[in-house]
């Protein structure tokens, strides 16, 4: 296994999942900021030449619903931008990399072939694969934002935590005179974090004391997912209930008891 | 040619093939080609500009940065110093963008010929309107579903000058203005729940469907700081843990529509402990409540438990600063009793005209003369004039319906469409395809949001005036026009003069008014004022006993909105489809009543009540309360487009509207239904 | 009609009769190509079943599976150029012939599995030297090259290509330098059966399949050149089989098929073994340690059973271990070749439960599991390649001197003549 830099910088996005309602609002900015097409036109194509569309659409961050049986949770997963990323050893051609400041997991389309290694490879089931060319209702081809590119039929593509708005963020800061290295606690926030109505996606350096995540990530509440497979993810989640925090991670019988109590991992 | 020469020429061909261009051109083309297929769309590459604008489709008239690209809106993002917003952005405020190219929208003014909806020009469409509503001698009827825009000023005058009548769509709104109205006062509810310490959301879906719904979720956030204790403590009462109430710091089980049962249920937990209230009627209420809302009674009726309503009525007493806030679980039909019986236990727990609790903000000030005032706007009650049209009692000559869509999203919906069907001549202004302009006689689409002149004012439960105006942000993508305007050329046409010539002047007019400077305005700043009306409210009326449940069958149903799948007004937007989950198109129930109605999870069932039949497949879930058969708003189109069109199924058909006599305002939060496996 | 095609001294069918024959593999050749046009042009890869939770599926194993089944090729020509197993001769051209078309096959499939397939390059221009799969990527394709060079001399042997000076003297040349040939073949092989173990023994975000190793070797990578060869040569052994069942004639002697098939037996028996420690080490220490247990690794209602593992080591690992390594069993034709059948269909199973349960396993907890059933998009074109080894192996056979033996294997004693003293003749 190779190893990774460890950045100066290490971009953390911290969701309270006691926040989420699940109302949906991160998806559709999300969606709509990386130009991901509405995917019913693009299940109907498939399934209207006859084939199978079960897990086929396109979506970079999921919103998952927990349950312990009587309570109920949402989680939002976007790329959890693995400290250890499990996708970029595997890449044949090295279309996706760890290798700025921040930890950002890159994902170059014109680089990937399609091969599919590494979405076999991440447990968090992080990447899609375009099965089909990309396919816009008429007009919506119009509305595309000039941040990311569209991706054609045969690459895999993931959620970037909004690279995009880092790299505008940088300018700003240049221009403003100011050390794009040292960005102000909110000057870079990707877009599911800005519209969340409930505030439940904070996002900025773990390492700087003087973002709201850093204390965010020490608190005894935070957990992150699959932690013990050795992924160090960038993307923590916080509950102050012990069954959504347990259900973070894969516990044996004997283990529950501990584990319960949340740990306090952080990068 | 023996052995060796063979060798050396392969190796020399081999070699030389390698230092001509031939091979790494082609792979260098290759990978290019394989980037740029013609067929994948191609983005801009120009700068973003950001404008800003007020949602109109949001109904929490949630304050937004439309991102712009060469003129053509790409995407919204968030407004942080709109009070309304601080920042949020709702999943269908996020949609809205992606709708101005949505199939569904009406791409040009349409009128109804024997073959279907045909073409028709501006001009000759508003002669022929022109034409109807002269011919038809004051026998016009208006509905609006704007709840928040001055353009209901201009319909509303001119349906006076036509001696017509005009009706708002029924919503939280129309209830609160009656239920202020019933006690007494005048003006919009407004709900300070940032200075709030301990809110009580009886019903009302507070940080997802209704009210300024954005707005109250970053007040939630502000109280709930991330691993820190909390400072306000958050409590729904409802049958359902929706949106809303999975946050909620507490989640009280209530049956539906019980939301005044249990305000009133606690105004006698209250009176148990000797609260009083600075209000007038006392008398008249403290008998209603002793007699009909004991915490036993509140506990047959509506499944809250009399230890719980009185353990809830002892933290009540002991906040600081709680406010109660209640409504229907799903945007409409609670009438007006909701909010007359929240008033009531505000006013004992002393949380009336004071921060953190109810204020009442006035009514900004009236410019189209004829107008009438906001609260006789909201006086006619549409569900019954509907009924009655359709059952042939009452009559409308040219029915105009603006910013909603009746034919799908009222009770007894078949009903209301008939009612459509049944107008002399029906004319339809919905920027969209749907069930109603379906069935109109005349379509005159109206630009959207983003492309036209409107405003926001005060959106029901905003905590203090709020006056946005929104300019056209881009060129109409079809064929269409502000309906404001449009109304105002048809009634020059028919020489009524609303004294305005554009709808932009109207508008201008207003901000004189309200004394906001138009050019900041015009610049996306907001108008706020802090001024409000002292109430004393009359609670005479606030606790007479309410209709009863509608339906004779062993489930309540439990309707559920959840603004990503849609609202009243639209159907599920192209860019919200993502959102859908299997589980969101079934009839959910808990295990238990499951198991008491004989249905497994996956098997599809119809439900039955008071006002039709729905088909659905059975999700079991714990997010139910036992006996609720909750479902689910928004499915079960049969216009717009592919991403709704045929979809699930309409839950609005089931329910019926009850009449209540006493506030004039029917009912329909309380429907009994039976579930059989279909 | 193409008599003087044929090699030296033995008989064929007719010419229709083989046309016929190709004709019927063309068309499973035909059906599954149009479903590969299909997917390279105008539909991609959504004509199939495969979906973000499956991103490897039949392709995947069916290519594995030939590569571990084609194992024959390098194997045997290690023991034979490198260790001189004399007796191997008799079998290595087929050996070869079978590599060649596993490895062109699967080079076919994988062709077809990637979204791009004209950035396919990527891999050897931006090779990543951390992933298994540049590994795999390379010394597969160099070891297709090697098997050309080692099926070539072959075709150059056809009595008429033969006849041209220029083409008998590469031919000629060929066979000096074999054993370089071999020698990198088998070095080459053993790196990418074994990388594509080690594939799957890296990915520590699926514990189902995660292995600890040497260095940065994982378990997987050993056991995968192991499994391939102890079963390779038993597949050469059955494709040998399959050609005497049609054709009617005896290729190989029986001892060539049984020195074969005690290879593979010893490999596999040191296989089983070996993987039975991996399996007790895995379930004890790598599941554990990741929060997991031994039954949340199956799912029988989804066809993910237990009992796929006990299939795989017991009726397709043991069972045909014993059958080939006892002398009495490997004796008997009925059941050397039940063996050598069961040693393929366990190395299959591996491969199968590798890829597919692997991914259909889920690891965050509220994830659930899911099956993969391929469809015919994905059926035909794996069909495809077997109809075209089908018909590259029967025009090998008719035009090449594939079988040393098949001469004497073959010759019908003289017929009696009335008057002379008949002399009968023994077969060699």
């Amino acid at each position: 296994m190779s190893t990774f830099q460890d950045f100066p910088i290490r971009w953390g996005m911290v969701i309270d999942i006691d926040k989420c309602t699940g109302c949906g609002a991160c998806v559709v900015a999300c969606n709509k900021e990386n130009n991901i097409a509405p995917q019913e036109n693009q299940l109907q194509r498939i399934a209207g030449k006859g084939f199978p569309t079960r897990f086929k659409k396109i979506e970079w961050l999921t919103i998952y619903e927990l349950t312990d049986g009587s309570d109920t949770a949402y989680l939002p997963r976007p790329c959890m931008q693995c400290g250890m990323p499990s996708c970029v050893s595997v890449c044949p051609a090295i279309a996706t990399d760890k290798n700025e400041n921040g930890g950002i997991v890159s994902q170059i389309y014109p680089r990937c072939f399609g091969c599919r290694y590494c979405m076999a490879s991440c447990p968090y089931h992080a990447r899609v694969f375009n099965w089909d060319q990309p396919v816009w209702p008429e007009g919506m081809e119009k509305q595309l934002t000039p941040h990311t590119s569209v991706r054609s039929r045969g690459v895999v593509e993931k959620c970037s935590f909004c690279h995009h708005r880092l790299m505008y963020a940088k300018d700003a800061a240049r221009v403003a005179g100011e050390d794009p290295e040292k960005l102000p606690d909110g000057a870079y926030v990707p877009a599911c974090g800005e519209v969340c109505p409930t505030g439940a996606i904070t996002f900025g350096d773990v390492k700087n004391p003087e973002h709201a995540v850093y204390e965010l990530v020490r608190s005894p509440y935070t957990f992150r997912l699959l932690e013990r497979l050795g992924t160090d993810p960038q993307v923590y989640y916080m509950s102050k209930r012990a069954w959504v925090r347990l259900q973070g991670d894969n516990y044996l019988a004997n283990e529950e008891a501990q584990a319960g109590e949340g740990g306090a991992h952080h990068g | 040619m023996n052995r060796r020469t063979f060798l050396s020429f392969a190796a020399g061909a081999g070699a030389g093939l390698m230092i001509t261009p031939i091979p790494w051109k082609l792979t260098d083309d290759i990978s290019i080609w394989t980037q740029n297929w013609k067929w994948n769309p191609k983005v801009p590459k120009r700068n973003v500009f950001f404008a800003e604008m007020a949602s109109k489709l949001d109904p929490a008239g949630t304050g937004v940065r439309v991102a712009l690209v060469d003129g053509v809106p790409v995407g919204l993002a968030s407004s942080q110093d709109h009070p309304l917003s601080g920042g949020g952005v709702s999943a269908l405020a996020a949609a809205e963008v992606g709708l101005l190219m949505s199939p569904a929208r009406v791409r040009q003014p349409l009128v109804r010929t024997e073959a279907g909806l045909a073409p028709i020009s501006w001009s000759d469409a508003e002669a022929l309107l022109a034409e109807k509503l002269g011919r038809a001698e004051g026998d016009v009827a208006m509905i609006s579903g704007d709840d928040t825009g001055t353009a209901n000023e201009v319909f509303a005058a001119l349906m006076h000058r036509l001696s017509g009548s005009f009706y708002m769509m029924p919503g939280e709104a129309q209830s609160a203005h009656k239920a202020l109205e019933k006690l007494g006062g005048e003006g919009h509810l407004a709900y300070d729940i940032e200075g709030a310490d301990y809110v009580l959301l009886l019903g009302a879906d507070a940080l997802e469907s209704s009210g300024t719904a954005v707005r109250n979720a970053r007040a939630f956030s502000q109280s709930h700081p991330s691993g820190q204790p909390a400072t306000a403590k958050y409590v729904y009462a409802g049958p359902v843990l929706n949106n809303t109430a999975v946050v909620c710091d507490q989640w009280i089980q209530a049956r539906p529509g019980a939301a005044a049962s249990v305000a009133l249920g606690l105004a006698h937990a209250l009176m148990e402990r000797g609260a009083t209230a600075r209000a007038n009627g006392l008398d008249a209420f403290r008998r209603d409540v002793a007699a009909n809302y004991s915490p036993a009674r509140i506990e047959r009726e509506t499944g809250v438990r009399a230890d719980t309503l009185r353990k809830l009525a002892a933290e009540l007493a002991a906040a600081k600063r709680p406010l109660v806030i209640a409504g229907s679980e799903f945007g409409q039909g609670a009438g007006a009793r909701a909010l007359m019986a929240a008033l009531g236990l505000n006013a004992m727990l002393g949380r009336i005209n004071v921060a953190g609790g109810v204020k009442i903000v006035p009514e900004a000030p009236a410019v189209v003369q004829g107008a009438g005032s906001a609260a006789s706007r909201y006086s006619a009650d549409l569900v019954p004039f509907l009924k009655k049209l359709a059952e042939g009692k009452a009559s409308a000559g040219v029915l105009m319906v603006y910013d909603a869509n009746p034919a799908y999203a009222l009770p007894q919906a078949e009903l209301m469409a008939q009612a459509v069907r049944r107008a002399g001549f029906t004319v339809s202004f919905s920027s969209f395809m749907d069930e109603t302009a379906e069935l109109a006689d005349l379509v005159l689409p109206s630009s959207m949001a983003l492309e036209r002149y409107d405003d926001v004012y005060t959106p029901y439960g905003a905590g203090q005036a709020v006056y946005s105006l929104n300019r056209p942000l881009a060129r109409p993508a079809f064929d269409t026009r502000a309906t404001a305007d449009v109304l105002l050329s048809v009634a020059r046409r028919l020489d009524i003069d609303l004294g305005y010539l554009a709808f932009k002047d109207v508008l201008r007019a207003k901000a004189e008014a309200l004394g906001a400077d138009w050019k900041a305005l015009g610049r996306g700043a907001v108008w706020t004022s802090a001024a409000t009306t002292e109430l004393v409210p009359d609670l005479s009326a606030a606790a007479a006993p309410a209709p009863r449940a509608q339906g004779e069958g062993l489930l309540a149903l439990a309707p559920v909105a959840k603004h990503n799948l849609g609202s009243a007004k639209v159907a599920l937007p192209p860019l919200c489809a993502a959102t859908v989950r299997g589980s969101d198109l079934m009839v959910q129930m808990n295990a238990k009543t499951a198991r008491q109605s004989g249905v497994a999870e996956g098997q599809a069932v119809r439900l039955s009540g008071p006002g039709g039949e729905m088909t659905a497949r059975v999700h079991i879930t714990e997010k139910v309360m036992t006996g609720v058969v909750a479902a689910p708003l928004g499915f079960g189109h049969t216009a717009w487009d592919e991403y709704s069109r045929g979809l699930g199924d309409n839950a609005y058909k089931v329910l019926a509207a009850a009449d209540d006599p006493e506030t004039g305002l029917s009912v329909w939060s309380d429907t009994r239904v039976n579930i059989a496996t279909a | 009609m193409d008599r003087a095609l044929w090699p030296e001294g033995v008989e064929r069918c007719s010419l229709g009769k083989f046309l016929l024959w190709l004709g019927a593999c063309g068309v499973v050749f035909a059906l599954g190509a149009y479903e590969a046009i299909m997917i390279l042009f105008p539909d991609g890869l959504a004509r199939t079943a495969l979906d973000n939770y499956f991103g490897f599926g039949l392709w995947i194993t069916f290519d594995l599976a030939v590569i571990a089944l084609g194992a024959g090729a390098f194997f045997t020509g290690l023991l034979k150029y490198i260790l001189d197993i004399k007796e191997l001769e008799k079998i290595v051209n087929l050996t070869v012939i079978i590599g060649f078309l596993c490895y062109s096959g699967a080079m076919l499939i994988l062709a077809l599995d990637v979204g791009q397939p004209l950035r396919s390059w990527f891999g050897f221009w931006h090779p990543n030297v951390h992933s298994m799969l540049t590994e795999v990527m390379f010394c597969i394709t160099c070891y297709l090259m090697v098997l050309t060079l080692e099926f070539v001399p072959n075709i150059l042997e056809n009595r008429k290509l033969n006849q041209i000076p220029l083409l008998h003297n590469i031919a000629h040349n060929f066979h000096y330098v074999m054993p370089l040939i071999a020698g990198i073949g088998a070095f080459l092989s053993t790196f990418h059966q074994g990388s594509l173990g080690g594939m799957y023994g890296v990915l520590f975000g699926r514990p189902y399949i995660l292995r600890d190793g040497f260095f940065i070797w994982p378990w997987t990578f050993f056991l995968f050149v192991l499994s391939a060869v102890g079963s390779g040569p038993c597949f050469s052994v059955l494709v040998v089989k399959l050609m005497e069942l049609l054709t009617g004639k005896t290729l190989v002697d029986w001892n060539v098929k049984r020195l074969m098939c005690k290879i593979a037996g010893t490999m596999l028996t040191l296989y089983v073994f070996l993987k039975i420690l991996d399996t007790w080490a895995w379930a004890t220490d790598v599941l554990p340690r990741s929060g997991l247990t031994w039954d949340q690794m199956f799912n029988s209602e989804l066809g993910y059973g237990v009992g796929l593992l006990w299939a795989e080591i017991g009726l397709g690992g043991i069972l045909p271990a014993i059958l080939l390594m006892v002398p009495k069993f490997r004796n008997t034709p009925a059941l050397l070749y039940t063996g050598a059948i069961l040693s393929c269909v366990g190395v299959t199973i591996n491969r199968y439960v590798f890829t597919v349960q692997a991914l259909a396993i889920p690891v965050m907890p509220f994830d659930k599991w899911y099956d993969y059933v391929p469809n015919w998009a994905e059926w035909g074109p794996s069909l495809m390649v077997v109809a075209y080894g089908f018909i590259v192996t029967s025009l090998a056979y008719r035009y090449l001197p594939v079988f040393p033996q098949e001469v004497a294997l073959n010759a019908k004693p003289a017929p009696a003549a009335p008057s002379a003293p008949a002399e009968a003749e023994q077969p060699a």
